[in-house]
C-alpha cells in the first residue's frame, strides 16, 4: 500500500509564492508532491517591487513575470488565478474559495502579501468648476490609487504618458521612487509628505535634507510636513487636492504611498495568532498550528515584522521549502563536501537593505543612522557630507557590527555598504578607503570642448547644441552623430536631454 | 681548438600554458662524447611566428629551455621509497624492471583484496593527447578501474559543463583566437591574462583602442590595469558576486531592449526561463550581492548592448570570455552558463563574436577530450552512453560491458582516498599520478597529504621530484616536453605538434612505454603502443563520429603546415581533404578556387575554425537556455575576509618547473598575500612583514604586499608554493554540484601578524 501523495496548498501567487513553488517543483514533477496555488489577481506572479518602472512606461508588464503558469501546469502544479480564499477550516484542514470550491491540505502556506492602507480624505465635489452643492456625501473620485498592483501601474502609465500632473502622497521609499520615476520621464509631479524630510524613518535628517534637494533638482515638487486633507473631484474625476498647509495642487492622479498592512485577516479569522502579520517561528511555521506556514509580507517571522522587502520573503520561501521536505518525508537536499561531510553554510543575519530604484538618484540605507555623533555613548559614526556635490554618507557601527548606513549620491559606497549590511560584515575601519573607491571610479567633469562621444569625436558643446532641439538619444545621434558608435555615451546624452528639458545647468560627468 | 659549432633548429610549442606559443629551439650540436653532466646544454629558445603569440614569449616561455638537458635535480632513475628502522623515509634508485615489477605486483594484490576500483589514476592537462588517451585506456582496460580523473577537474570542468549544456559541446574558444583582434568590446571575467598568458594581450588591442575592454576582477590586476586611460572599464565585484553581476547585466539588456529577438527566436530555446530568472536581479538589488554599483551595472550593460546592436548592423564583433576567477566557485557552472547566456541574448555566438573560456593548462583542451575524465571516453564521448561505449570498445578490442562506468571526480577521489567514509564507497587504496602535483594544487592540501600517506601504494611519474612525488612509494622518471613527440590541443581547439628536439637523459621513459610495460605485467599484452604516432592513429579512429572528431587530422598534415581545428571528420570534406593530405600547398586542384581559409600567419586551415555558425550542437540545433538561480554563498563573518588565489607572471601551476628556473624564482621567491593598505592597518600588518592567514582548514604564513587596487575585503595569494606556503592549505573541498569543480576563489579567512617564530619558519 502506497502512501497518499501529500498536498501543499499555497494561498497567494506573488513572487514569494513563486519562489516556493520553484523550490518544490522537482517534487511535483516526479510525483512525490501535489501543489496547488491560489492567486487573487488575474496575472500570475510578477515582481511587484518593480511596478514603478511599469508605471512610467520604462518596462513592460511582461518584463516582470517571475513564473510561467503554463510551464507550472505542465509540471503538474494546480495553478488557479483570479480566485480568492474566503475561509480556513483548520479542524478539517480545508480552505473555501470564492468560486464556491473547497480544497483540503496537508500543509497550508499563506503567502497573501500585504495591502495598501488608504488614508481618508474630505471630498470637494465640483461640476463645471463650481462647488457641486447638490451632491451629498460624495464618494471618492476616480483617480486615486495605491501603487500596489499591475492595474495601478498601467493606469498611472497612461496619465504620465499624457503628461498630466500627478500627486504622490507619502515620503517613504515607495513614494520617493514613484515621484522620481515620474519626474525622470518628464511628467509633472508633486510629492507630499508628512515628515520634515522624505524617508525620515529610514535616514537621518542631513541625508533627508540632501534627498529633498536632489528630488527638487530631479524635477519633483516637494511639499514637506504636509498632508492631503481634501481631494477635489471634478465631475467625479480627480482634478486636484488641498494640503494641510492650505495649498491647492492640481493633479489628475493621486498616488497614495502611505504604507501597507499584512493581509492576515483570513488567518486571524481562523484563530491563528497575528500581530502585524501571522505570527510564526523561525521556520515560518505558525506558532500555534504546525500545519500552517506564513511567508513574505503577511508573516511576522520570529517577531520580525515585514518591512515590505522582497529578499527576506524569498528567504522565507527557501526556509519553508526545506521545512516542508522534512514534514512530508521528501528528499532532503544536503550539500556534501568532497570527503562526504555535510556542508553547513552559516547564513549570517545582516540588516535589511533599502535600495532606492531610480535611474538618476542613488540612495541606499539600512539600519539606524539617526544617531548623535557627539554623544559619548553613541556607537562609532563616520559622516561625509558634500551637499553641493550631491553627496552624503553616514556609517554607524560598533566594534564588530554595522548598525546602519545611508549613502546619497555615492553609488560605489552604496554598493559596498549594501553588501556589508546584507552579509552582516563591516567595511574597512578606515572609511576614507571607501571614499577613495568612490573617487577612483568617479567620472571626470567634462569641459565644453572635451569629446563626449569617442566614436564620433563629438564634443560636449556639439551634443548640447543638438540636445537643445532633440528629445531622444537617436535624434541627438541623427543631428551630430554622437552615440551612434559604441553607445557608451548614451547615459551622458540622456542626462543632457533631461537637463535640457528642465532648463537646468548642465553638469555632465564623463 | 673546438670544432665550429653547428646549431639545430626545432619548431615546437611552449611547455606551459594553453596559448601554446610557437617557439624555435636552437640546439648546439656537439660530438656525443663531449656531453657530460656538467655541460650546460646551451639551448636557446625564441618566439616563432604564430597566430596566438606573434613571435612573442613571456618570461616563463623564454626561460623554458633552462630546465632541459642534464640537471642535478632531474629524475633519471626509478626511485623506490624505503623506511629505515628509525622510521626515516628515503628513496633508493631502482631499475625499471624492479620498479615496474614491484608496482604491478602491488596493484594486483590491492585489486585482489579490495576490487578493481581500489586503484585510482590521476592525469593532467599537461600531458599530450597521445599520453592522455593512453592513460584513460590503461585505466579502463589494463586496470579495469572506473577511478580515473585529472587536474583539469580543478580548472576547466565548470566551463566545460556549461558549454556542453548550453551549446551542446565544449571547445574552449569556438573561434580562432585572432578573431578577438577585430572586437569592439570584450568582456573578460576572472582572467588575468596579462600575467598568466601575456602574449594574449595583443589580441585585446582592438577592443582597447575602441575603449571596449571590460575586466571583471576583485583585484586591479595587470589585466584590469589595461582598461586605464579610456581603454575600457574595470569592475571589482566581491568574490562570489560574479553570477549575480551577470544576471543583472542580462536583466538590463532585456529591459532596455538590447537583446537580439530574431536570433533568440531562430537559434535559442528557453529564453523566457532565463529572462525570468534574470529579472530577479535588477541593478539596485544586485548591488548588495556584488558590491558593484547599479550605475556601473547599467553602464556596462549598455556598452555591451550597444556594441552588440552595432555588430548586428555590420559593426565589429563582441566577445565574452571567462577564466578561473569566476569559474572556480561552488556556482562555477552556473556562472559560466550565465556568461554564455549573456552572449546568446546579445546574439553573438556563431554570428558576431561569441563566448569563450580561456583554457589554462598546455593541453587543457585535449586533456578534457581524450578520456581521462571520470565520466568520459575519448572524443568527448560519454562513458554512460551505450553508443559511445560500443564505439570505443570496438577500437580497444574489448567487450563494451568490460569498460567500467563513471568514477568519482578528482576532489572527491583525493579527499576520500585511503579513508573509509559513511557516505558512499571506501576511498581508493592505490593511486598512479601522471603530470600532476596534487599535494600543492588540490584544495585542502593538509587533507590531501594525509590521505596520500594513508594509501597502500602511491606511484608518481614526473621529471622532477615534485611535492607529490616526494610522498610516493615509487617514482618513475619520465620525459619533458622537448624530449617527446605528440600533439596538444590549444585553447582555440587547434591541434598542434609537440616535437622531440633532444635525446632524453638515459634512464627516463615515456609514459606510453610505462603503460605498455605495466599492462603486459597485468596480463594485457597488446593494445598499448609505445609510438605516439601510432597512438594518434588510434585517436583518429576512437574520435571518428564523436563531438571532438579528429579523424581527418594527421601528424603529416600538421607537419606540412596545416592549422587543424576540431571537429575534422573524415567524411566531411573529402576532395579538399585529399588535396591537403597530398601535401599540396594550394587546394586549387580540389576545385576550390579560393583555396582554404588561412590563419593570420598563413597556414591553410583544416577542420572547423569557427563553430555554431549554422547550428548549435544539440540535436535540434538550438542553444539551450535555462533559469539560473544563485544559491546561498559562503559569506565571511564580521571578523573575516575573503581569500582568493591565482597565478603570478613568473610561475606556472604548482611551480614544480618554474620554481627551478633561477630568474623566475628570484622574481617571486616566496608566497605573498596581497592586501589593501587600509585593511592591513586595521589588522596591524606592515608592508613586507609576515602575516598568518588562517581558517578551519589550516594556516598560511605569507609575506605582506600592499595593493591599493584590491578590494578591501579580499586577500590574494598565488598558489605556486608548497608546504607551509601553499595557498591551498586554506581552500576547502566544496565543489560545484554540476561539474564537481572545487571552490578555490572564495574562502572566508582571518588574518593576523605572524609571530617572530612563525615569520622565521
Amino acid at each position: 500500500m502506497t502512501h497518499p501523495i501529500p498536498h501543499v496548498l499555497v494561498l497567494g501567487f506573488g513572487p514569494v509564492a513563486a519562489r516556493l513553488i520553484d523550490e518544490l517543483l522537482e517534487e511535483v514533477t516526479i510525483g512525490t508532491l501535489r501543489l496547488t496555488v491560489i492567486g487573487a489577481e488575474t496575472e500570475p506572479a510578477y515582481q511587484r517591487i518593480r511596478i514603478g518602472d511599469v508605471s512610467v512606461g520604462r518596462i513592460q508588464p511582461a518584463d516582470l513575470a517571475v513564473t510561467d503558469p503554463r510551464a507550472l501546469r505542465e509540471a503538474g502544479v494546480d495553478v488557479r488565478t483570479a480566485v480568492t480564499a474566503t475561509g480556513i477550516d483548520r479542524e478539517t484542514q480545508r480552505v473555501t474559495l470564492d468560486d464556491g470550491g473547497t480544497l483540503s491540505y496537508d500543509r497550508l502556506v499563506l503567502a497573501t502579501g500585504a495591502e495598501p492602507m488608504t488614508p481618508s480624505f474630505e471630498v470637494e465635489s465640483r461640476r463645471g468648476g463650481a462647488i457641486d452643492a447638490e451632491l451629498k456625501s460624495p464618494g471618492l473620485p476616480e483617480g486615486i490609487l495605491a501603487l500596489r498592483e499591475m492595474g495601478d501601474a498601467l493606469r498611472l502609465a497612461e496619465v504620465v504618458h499624457r503628461g498630466e500632473p500627478v500627486i504622490v502622497l507619502g515620503g517613504g521609499v515607495l513614494g520617493v521612487e514613484a515621484a522620481l520615476a515620474i519626474a525622470e520621464v518628464g511628467a509633472p509631479v508633486t510629492l507630499v509628505h508628512r515628515g520634515n524630510v522624505p524617508m525620515n524613518r529610514q535616514i537621518d535628517t542631513d541625508a533627508g535634507m540632501l534627498l529633498r534637494r536632489e528630488l527638487i533638482r530631479a524635477g519633483v515638487q516637494v511639499r514637506a510636513a504636509a498632508d492631503i486633507t481634501t481631494v477635489i473631484a471634478e465631475s467625479g474625476r480627480l482634478s486636484g487636492v488641498r494640503t494641510s498647509l492650505g495649498e491647492k495642487l492640481p493633479g489628475s492622479l493621486l498616488v497614495t504611498c502611505t504604507g501597507v498592512r499584512a493581509r492576515d485577516q483570513l488567518a486571524a479569522a481562523s484563530g491563528l495568532p497575528t500581530r502585524w502579520g501571522v505570527l510564526t517561528d523561525q521556520a515560518c511555521r505558525s506558532v500555534t498550528d504546525p500545519l500552517i506556514y506564513a511567508i513574505g509580507d503577511c508573516a511576522t517571522v520570529d517577531g520580525k515584522v515585514s518591512a515590505g522587502l522582497i529578499a527576506p520573503g524569498w528567504e522565507h520561501a527557501a526556509t519553508v521549502a526545506q521545512a516542508l521536505r522534512g514534514d512530508l518525508g521528501l528528499e532532503q537536499i544536503i550539500e556534501r563536501d568532497a570527503a562526504g561531510a555535510p556542508v553547513h553554510l552559516t547564513a549570517h543575519k545582516g540588516l535589511d537593505v533599502i535600495l532606492l530604484k531610480s535611474h538618476t538618484l542613488n540612495v541606499a540605507c539600512a539600519g539606524t543612522t539617526d544617531v548623535d555623533p557627539w554623544d559619548p555613548d553613541s556607537p562609532t559614526v563616520s559622516t561625509w557630507s558634500d551637499p553641493k556635490g550631491g553627496q552624503y554618507l553616514r556609517i554607524v557601527s560598533d566594534e564588530d557590527r554595522l548598525l546602519g548606513f545611508v549613502a546619497v549620491g555615492m553609488p560605489r559606497s552604496a554598493a559596498e555598504l549594501a553588501m556589508h549590511a546584507g552579509r552582516g560584515t563591516i567595511p574597512v575601519t578606515d572609511r576614507t578607503a571607501l571614499l577613495a573607491a568612490e573617487h577612483a571610479t568617479r567620472e571626470a567633469q567634462l569641459g565644453a570642448q572635451d569629446v563626449l562621444c569617442r566614436c564620433a569625436g563629438t564634443t560636449l558643446a556639439q551634443v548640447q547644441d543638438a540636445a537643445a532641439c532633440s528629445s531622444t538619444v537617436a535624434e541627438v545621434g541623427a543631428a551630430c552623430r554622437a552615440g551612434t558608435g559604441c553607445g557608451t555615451c548614451h547615459v551622458r546624452i540622456e542626462k543632457l536631454l533631461s537637463a535640457e528639458a528642465r532648463q537646468l545647468p548642465t553638469a555632465v560627468h564623463a | 681548438m673546438p670544432a665550429p659549432q653547428t646549431t639545430r633548429e626545432v619548431n615546437t610549442h611552449c611547455p606551459y600554458c594553453a596559448l601554446q606559443c610557437a617557439m624555435t629551439l636552437r640546439i648546439p650540436e656537439r660530438p656525443s662524447s663531449a656531453e657530460t653532466e656538467q655541460t650546460p646544454p646551451g639551448i636557446t629558445v625564441e618566439g616563432a611566428r604564430f597566430p596566438t603569440n606573434r613571435g612573442r614569449l613571456c618570461r616563463k616561455g623564454s626561460t623554458a629551455a633552462e630546465l632541459l638537458g642534464p640537471r642535478s635535480d632531474r629524475l633519471r632513475s626509478p626511485l623506490i621509497a624505503e623506511t629505515d628502522d628509525d622510521g626515516e623515509r628515503s628513496f633508493r634508485a631502482a631499475s625499471w624492471e624492479e620498479a615496474l615489477d614491484h608496482i604491478a605486483e602491488r596493484l594486483r594484490s590491492i585489486q585482489a583484496t579490495h576490487g578493481p576500483d581500489a586503484v585510482g589514476v590521476f592525469g593532467s592537462g599537461s600531458l599530450t593527447n597521445e599520453k592522455t588517451y593512453a592513460l584513460g585506456k590503461f585505466a579502463r582496460v589494463a586496470l579495469g578501474t572506473s577511478q580515473i580523473d585529472y587536474n583539469g577537474r580543478f580548472c576547466m570542468s565548470s566551463a566545460a559543463k556549461a558549454s556542453t549544456e548550453v551549446f551542446g559541446l565544449d571547445r574552449g574558444l569556438p573561434f580562432p583566437l585572432t578573431d578577438l583582434d577585430a572586437a569592439c568590446t570584450v568582456l573578460l571575467l576572472g582572467s588575468n591574462v596579462a600575467d598568466t598568458m601575456p602574449p594574449f594581450v595583443q589580441h585585446l588591442e582592438g577592443a582597447r583602442s575602441k575603449g571596449g575592454l571590460i575586466v571583471v576582477d576583485p583585484r586591479r590586476s595587470s589585466t584590469a590595469e589595461l582598461t586605464a586611460d579610456g581603454a575600457g572599464f574595470h569592475v571589482a565585484p566581491t568574490s562570489g558576486g560574479d553570477l549575480v553581476l551577470l544576471l543583472a547585466l542580462a536583466n538590463v539588456l532585456f529591459e532596455e531592449g538590447y537583446t537580439d529577438q530574431r536570433y533568440l527566436a531562430d537559434r535559442v530555446s528557453g529564453t523566457e526561463d532565463f529572462r525570468r530568472s534574470a529579472a530577479a536581479w535588477w541593478p539596485e538589488r544586485a548591488q548588495a550581492a556584488t558590491g558593484v554599483g547599479a550605475d556601473q551595472i547599467r553602464l556596462i550593460a549598455r556598452r555591451l548592448g550597444s556594441a552588440a546592436v552595432s555588430a548586428r548592423d555590420g559593426g565589429d564583433p563582441v566577445f565574452i570570455l571567462t577564466g578561473r576567477g569566476v569559474e572556480q566557485h561552488r556556482d562555477g557552472t552556473d556562472t559560466a552558463r550565465a556568461a554564455i547566456s549573456l552572449a546568446l541574448v546579445l546574439g553573438l555566438p556563431g554570428a558576431r563574436g561569441g563566448y569563450g573560456t580561456l583554457t589554462g593548462q598546455g593541453n587543457g583542451q585535449g586533456g578534457r577530450e581524450m578520456g581521462q575524465k571520470s565520466d568520459q571516453l575519448p572524443g568527448l564521448r560519454s562513458i554512460s552512453s551505450p553508443t559511445d561505449r560500443a564505439h570505443i570498445a570496438e577500437v580497444w578490442g574489448v567487450a563494451p560491458e568490460s569498460i567500467p562506468g563513471p568514477g568519482v571526480p578528482a576532489t572527491q577521489l583525493l579527499h576520500t582516498m585511503g579513508t573509509r567514509t559513511d557516505q558512499g564507497p571506501d576511498g581508493i587504496r592505490a593511486l598512479l599520478v601522471h603530470g600532476s602535483n596534487v599535494a600543492v594544487s588540490a584544495p585542502d592540501t593538509s587533507r590531501v597529504l594525509k590521505n596520500l600517506r594513508a594509501l597502500d601504494l602511491l606511484v608518481v611519474a614526473d621529471f622532477f621530484l615534485s611535492e607529490t612525488a616526494a610522498e610516493a612509494d615509487v617514482v618513475l622518471p619520465v620525459l619533458q616536453w622537448a624530449e617527446e613527440d605528440g600533439t596538444m590541443t590549444s585553447l582555440e581547439g587547434r591541434l598542434l605538434r609537440r616535437r622531440r628536439a633532444l635525446e632524453p637523459p638515459s634512464g627516463c621513459r615515456s609514459e606510453l612505454w610505462i603503460f605498455a610495460e605495466l599492462a603486459r605485467r597485468l596480463g594485457v599484452p597488446t593494445g598499448f603502443s609505445t609510438d605516439p604516432a601510432e597512438v594518434f592513429e588510434e585517436i583518429r579512429r576512437a574520435t571518428a563520429g564523436a563531438t571532438a572528431d579528429y579523424s581527418a587530422m594527421s601528424w603529416e598534415l600538421l607537419d606540412a603546415g596545416h592549422a587543424g581545428y576540431w571537429p575534422h571528420p573524415a567524411a566531411a570534406e573529402p576532395a579538399a581533404e585529399r588535396a591537403h593530405a597530398a601535401g599540396a600547398g594550394s587546394a586549387a586542384g580540389a576545385g576550390n578556387a579560393a583555396g582554404p581559409e588561412r590563419t593570420s600567419t598563413g597556414e591553410p586551415i583544416i577542420g572547423t575554425p569557427r563553430m555554431f555558425t549554422a547550428r548549435f550542437a544539440h540535436a535540434d540545433g538550438r542553444a539551450t537556455l535555462r533559469a539560473i538561480r544563485p544559491r546561498a554563498q559562503a559569506a565571511p563573518h564580521a571578523e573575516e575576509l575573503t581569500f582568493t588565489t591565482g597565478r603570478l607572471m613568473e610561475h606556472y601551476q604548482s611551480g614544480n618547473q618554474t620554481r627551478r628556473v633561477p630568474a623566475l624564482d628570484a622574481a617571486h621567491p616566496q608566497v605573498t598575500v596581497q592586501i589593501h593598505p587600509a585593511t592591513a592597518r586595521q589588522f596591524g600588518l606592515a608592508e613586507d612583514g609576515f602575516a598568518v592567514v588562517e581558517n578551519a582548514q589550516g594556516a598560511l604564513t605569507a609575506k605582506v604586499v600592499f595593493d591599493a587596487g584590491i578590494r578591501a575585503d579580499t586577500l590574494f595569494s598565488p598558489f605556486h608554493f608548497s608546504g607551509r606556503s601553499a595557498a591551498n592549505l586554506l581552500t576547502r573541498g566544496l565543489t560545484d554540484p554540476h561539474s564537481k569543480m572545487p571552490e578555490f576563489k572564495n574562502t572566508p579567512v582571518r588574518i593576523r601578524p605572524a609571530t617572530s617564530t612563525e615569520a622565521a619558519a
